[in-house]
């Protein structure tokens, strides 16, 4: 199992009462495309940091590729992420004033292992697929309108050819058509690496383009 | 990569790192000037007078004593009695004292009632004895010495006569105009408050005020200064500056 959850319980810290997390058993076999879906609040995004590293649970097991994450520290845990997990921001989080290739570069340079000339060639690579063009790259990503800034983010993700590919919502701010046209795209990608996906979304429409569908609810019980 | 993400984030900002870098700047300017004028202090303190061990007066700031003392800046608060003076300098560990009297002055510049041990061992900058251009030191009551600034803004010569006022104002109401001070030496310039000051005997000054019904109101530093003994222990012999 490429992603794997063992009684995984987490709660911030400001609101121990109220449990947002409750899994029992979750996991995502390699090369899955799995789309996790709910109504905003319910916990996606935080069951995504939980589930990169982003944060920690509270107790319960985290495994990656066949190692704990809930065991590792801070240091360890960043690390692992560059070097393993893509992750796509619901707000994207590029570097406002670095463009294009400055922020995929920087993201290379946190993995280990890169060979820096390879780089630059990649990244117009992705950037290419992604259809981006090439007026847009060294324009501070600012600059960028959110559909531009989106494909940024995959290709920032896809840098360092990571094994597991999260993406929060990045589907949210773009029509149907934009939003179509960037997921043929990005599975395109993600099928062609054997990219393990794991996808959170609350609409349902794009259910077409994964290999499972599930509902937060049906594997994560909430508790108060 | 990292110097390029550093400095184009300094450069996206670049309205605040102005203002910090001005801030810092303001902030080492004025820790180096503060530094600067400390060390200016010191070192003017260092010239204006040396080989002092101890400063003496009646109780007061200590930065006030070291003002009118030394600097001849600010008024003494108030005397010490002649006999604490003289239990003092008994004390073997006292190898010498110079009373200072301070209170009077003469067309703005102050008088200092001092005794002979003034120009035997008063001594500025690196140990440096006071030298006379004109004269010697004073031996009759009414002698006077003039610091080298003295003498010339005011162009007197040895031998010229002077009447010393009471207080400190330019224009005093009470001259002691019934006992003129004749001129008997005038210093070499030293760079320190010694060039504006009139040195007259101790006894001058208590006989100029003889007259006065309530006696000297503004006797203030006495001193008295005995020769070092030869060869005595540095940390035992204590060289006085009495106020
Ligand atoms: N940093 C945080 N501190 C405290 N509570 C948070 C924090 N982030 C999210 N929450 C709360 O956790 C719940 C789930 O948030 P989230 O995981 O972002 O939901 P979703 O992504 O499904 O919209 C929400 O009620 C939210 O208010
Ligand atoms: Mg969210």
């Amino acid at each position: 199992m490429t992603i794997e959850l063992h009684g995984v319980a987490f709660s911030y810290a400001n609101d121990a009462t109220k449990s947002l997390l409750n899994i029992d058993h979750w996991s995502v076999a390699r090369g899955e495309r799995v789309l996790v879906h709910g109504p905003s609040g319910s916990g996606k995004s935080t069951l995504l940091n939980v589930m990169g590293g982003l944060l920690t649970c509270n107790v319960g097991e985290v495994t990656l590729l066949g190692e704990r994450l809930d065991t590792m520290n801070a240091r360890q845990r960043d690390q692992f992420r560059a070097n393993h997990v893509g992750y796509v921001f619901q707000r994207f989080n590029l570097v406002p004033y670095l463009n294009a290739i400055e922020n995929i570069e920087l993201a290379s340079t946190f993995a280990a292992g890169k060979q820096r000339s390879s780089v630059r060639e990649e990244a117009t690579d992705l950037l290419h697929s992604l259809n981006v063009i090439p007026s847009d790259w060294s324009k501070p990503t600012s600059h960028l309108s959110m559909g531009q800034q989106q494909r940024v983010a995959i290709a920032r993700a896809l840098i360092n050819t990571p094994e597991i590919l999260i993406a929060d919502e990045p589907t949210s701010s773009l029509d149907a058509e934009n939003r179509d046209n960037f997921l043929r795209l990005l599975l395109g990608l993600v099928a062609e690496k054997n990219t393990t996906l794991v996808f959170v979304s609350h609409d349902l429409a794009i259910a077409q383009y994964f290999t499972r569908v599930q509902a937060l609810s049906e594997f994560n019980q909430e508790h108060c | 990569m990292f110097l390029t993400v550093a400095s184009k984030s300094l450069l996206n900002r670049k309205g605040s790192v102005a203002m910090t870098l001005m801030a810092i700047s303001v902030a080492i300017f004025v820790l180096l000037g503060i530094e600067h004028v400390r060390q200016q202090a010191r070192d003017s303190f260092a010239s204006t007078v040396s080989g002092v061990d101890l400063i003496v007066g009646a109780k007061t700031g200590s930065l006030n004593l070291l003002l009118y003392s030394v600097f001849r800046i600010g008024s003494p608060t108030d005397n010490i009695r002649w006999e604490t003076y003289e239990q003092v300098v008994a004390d073997p560990a006292v190898s010498w004292a110079i009373p200072i009297s301070l209170g009077d002055s003469h067309e703005g510049y102050r008088v200092v009632g001092t005794t002979s041990a003034y120009f035997d061992h008063f001594s500025y900058g690196k140990k440096r004895r006071i030298e006379f251009t004109n004269g010697a030191p004073f031996e009759g009551t009414f002698d006077a010495v003039l610091g080298s600034e003295v003498a010339k803004t005011l162009g007197y010569k040895v031998d010229s006569q002077i009447v010393l006022a009471h207080g400190l104002a330019t224009t005093s109401f009470s001259l002691h105009d019934n006992k003129p001070f004749t001129v008997v030496g005038i210093l070499a310039p030293t760079g320190t408050p010694v060039d504006q000051t009139i040195h007259v005997p101790l006894q001058g000054i208590d006989a100029m005020h003889s007259d006065w019904p309530q006696g000297p109101a503004n006797l203030t530093i006495k001193s008295v200064s005995r020769p070092a003994p030869p060869r005595r222990n540095r940390r035992a012999s204590l060289r006085l500056c009495w106020a």
